[in-house]
């Protein structure tokens, strides 16, 4: 049985690595991506994440953008997603909460914190 | 006048100097970065959580200075505007100075805002918990 996909969305290198790093051993498909604009153009392609993790302060598009983009794509449209951000605003995550957003976690995170989250939405037991 | 774009001239030579003491810092702290990952990589060594908590810092580290130096390239390019307004009238000494004056608080608002934005939790130690909707 292939591996759920989960698509990591980060215009930092540095935080791509951690968040490989944190869930080398879940058994998961781990896709990584530098922009909102290529995750959106392989999901067009065909590729359909089980959960997408997303960081908030991006270039071009910001994951609050990206949200909306997704909830208007079929494929994606009840897809969960997390945001993983510096940013801890309330305003924020109620705008978030209001496109449909799953959960908020904010950097730096904790590894076990961040592999119980995606048991917890991918149900992986 | 000549004294004050002198004096322009070098607050923006040494934002200048900040701005590339800023980017010799993030490239240092990525190679850094990019030797621990590749350890960790190669060898498939699980890395403890406080060792990725640390890593995930230089990243919260890389934003907050490369938000500094948005704020001084928004700054030096508002200096240049000013100066550029009093080589056309240097009349407008006031009226400019005014100006440049409003540009430099909206880009301090703006910074702060973006060092708050770019700081994250990095006071709990334990990590942060996961807020579910």
């Amino acid at each position: 049985m292939s591996q759920p996909i989960v698509m990591f969305v980060d215009d930092s290198e540095t935080a791509l690595a951690s968040t490989k790093i944190a869930t080398q051993n879940l058994p998961i498909d781990v896709k990584q991506y530098i922009s909102a604009g290529d995750a959106l153009a392989d999901i067009n392609a065909g590729i359909i994440p089980n959960l997408i993790i997303t960081d908030l302060n991006m270039p071009v598009m910001n994951g609050l953008e990206f949200l909306a983009a997704l909830r208007k794509l079929a494929a994606t449209q009840k897809t969960p997603v997390l945001m993983l951000t510096t940013e801890k605003k309330d305003e924020l995550k109620a705008e978030g909460k209001k496109l449909g957003l799953t959960g908020w976690i904010v950097k730096p995170f904790n590894p076990a914190q961040l592999k119980s989250a995606i048991n917890r939405v991918l149900r992986l037991g | 006048m000549a004294d004050v774009n002198s004096l322009f001239t070098s607050v923006a030579h040494i934002l200048k100097h900040i701005k590339e003491v800023n980017e010799s810092v993030i490239s240092t702290s990525d190679t850094a970065f990019g030797d621990i990952n590749q350890y960790f990589t190669e060898t498939g060594t699980e890395l403890p959580a406080h060792l990725l908590r640390a890593l995930q810092m230089q990243d919260i580290l890389r934003q907050q200075l490369n938000g500094s130096t948005e704020a001084i390239n928004l700054i030096n390019q508002s200096i240049a505007q000013y100066q550029m307004a009093l080589k056309a009238d240097s009349g407008l000494l006031e009226e400019s100075l005014a100006k440049l004056d409003t540009k430099l608080q909206h880009t301090l608002t703006e910074a702060k805002a973006k060092k708050e934005a770019f700081a994250g939790e990095t006071d709990n130690e334990d990590g942060n918990d996961v807020e579910f909707f």
